[in-house]
C-alpha cells in the first residue's frame, strides 16, 4: 500500500479515496477527491490554480528546494527485509520530519518578516480614510478615561480621608469604613 | 474500440455473456461483438473481416472500475480485444494500458501480450 500525491493539489490520496484516471499512454492522475478531478476535467493547470501546492511552490510561497525533499524520492529496487534497516528508516524518516517542518517555519517566517509594518502602514492609512467614523468614538473614549481618572482621584482622596480619621479614632471599625467606600 | 492488431477497429456489442439476464458488462467480462469498421491500412493484412461475429474480453472502460485495493480506475476509452470461441486471442499485440486483474486465471495468455499494467 503506498500513499500517492493527488496530480492536482499534492495532497496525500489514502486508500479508498480519490480515483485514478489512466490515459492511453499508460499515465496515470491520482486525485485526493472528486474536486481535484473535476478541475482537472476543466483542464485547468494546477501551476495557476490558487489553493494547489504546485501553484504555492511556483510562486515561491512555500519551500520548494530543499534536501529534505530528496528523501521522498521513489526508489525502484527493492531492498530485501531487514529489522535493524526499517527501524533505522523509521527513525530517520521522523527526524526527517522534523527537520522539514522545521525549514518550512523558517521560510514562512522569513517570507512574512515585513508583514508587520506593512500591517501598520495599512492600519494607519485606514484610519485616514475613516477619521470622521472615528470621531465620536475617540470623544467618547477621552471622556471615559476622564471618568476613570476622576473616580481614582476620589479613591486615593477617600482613602486619605479614612487613613486621616483612623489615626484619630484607631481601630478595626475605621478599617471597615475604608473597605466600603473603596 | 478495439485495441490489438487483429484489424478491426470498432465494434459493436451483440450480447453481454454470462447470464440469462446480464445487461451490461463490466471490464472483464468477455461480450460478443461484431466487426463494424477496419483500420484502413490493413484492410488486405486484416485476420478479421468486416461482419464477422467474434467474442472480445473488455480490457478499457470510461466508467469507474474497482479494485480490492480500493482504488477507482478510469481509462480513456472503452476498448476490447478479440477472442475466438475457445478464448485465444485473435491478434498478436494489444496497445495500451490494461488492468492488473486480467492478469491472472483465464487471461493470462491475452494478458502477455500487452504493452503495461495499470
Amino acid at each position: 500500500m503506498r500513499i500517492e500525491k493527488c496530480y492536482f493539489c499534492s495532497s496525500p490520496c489514502y486508500p479508498g479515496h480519490g480515483m485514478v484516471f489512466v490515459r492511453n499512454d499508460s499515465k496515470q492522475f491520482r486525485f485526493c477527491r472528486s474536486k481535484c478531478h473535476r478541475n482537472f476535467n476543466k483542464k485547468r493547470n494546477p501551476r495557476k490554480v490558487a489553493w494547489t501546492k504546485a501553484y504555492r511552490k511556483t510562486r515561491g510561497k512555500e519551500l520548494a528546494i530543499d534536501s529534505t525533499f530528496e528523501f521522498e524520492k521513489r526508489r525502484n529496487r527493492p531492498v530485501k527485509y531487514d529489522r535493524n534497516l526499517m527501524g533505522k528508516t523509521i527513525l530517520a524518516m521522523q527526524r526527517v520530519q522534523a527537520i522539514k517542518e522545521k525549514r518550512e517555519e523558517r521560510f514562512f517566517a522569513n517570507r512574512m518578516k515585513d508583514a508587520k509594518k506593512e500591517q501598520k502602514a495599512q492600519a494607519r492609512v485606514e484610519i485616514e480614510k475613516g477619521i470622521e467614523l472615528l470621531a465620536p468614538a475617540v470623544a467618547n473614549r477621552e471622556e471615559v478615561m476622564r471618568n476613570v481618572v476622576d473616580k481614582a482621584r476620589e479613591r486615593i482622596a477617600s482613602r486619605k480621608r479614612n487613613a486621616g480619621q483612623k489615626i484619630v479614632s484607631g481601630g478595626g471599625d475605621n478599617k471597615a469604613d475604608g473597605m466600603d467606600e473603596s | 474500440k478495439v485495441c490489438d492488431n487483429s484489424g478491426a477497429k470498432t465494434v459493436k456489442c451483440i450480447k453481454v455473456l454470462g447470464g440469462f439476464n446480464k445487461k451490461i458488462a463490466k471490464l472483464g467480462d468477455i461480450i460478443v461483438v461484431s466487426v463494424q469498421k477496419l483500420r484502413n491500412k490493413s484492410k488486405i493484412t486484416s485476420k478479421v473481416k468486416k461482419g464477422e461475429v467474434y467474442k472480445a474480453l473488455i480490457l478499457r472502460t470510461k466508467k469507474k472500475f474497482k479494485t480490492k485495493d480500493g482504488i477507482n480506475i478510469k481509462f480513456q476509452d472503452n476498448s476490447v480485444c478479440l477472442i475466438t470461441k475457445q478464448g485465444k486471442p485473435v491478434s498478436t499485440r494489444i496497445f495500451g494500458p490494461i488492468p492488473k486483474i486480467l492478469k491472472t486465471g483465464k487471461f493470462t495468455k491475452i494478458a502477455s501480450l500487452s504493452a503495461g499494467f495499470i
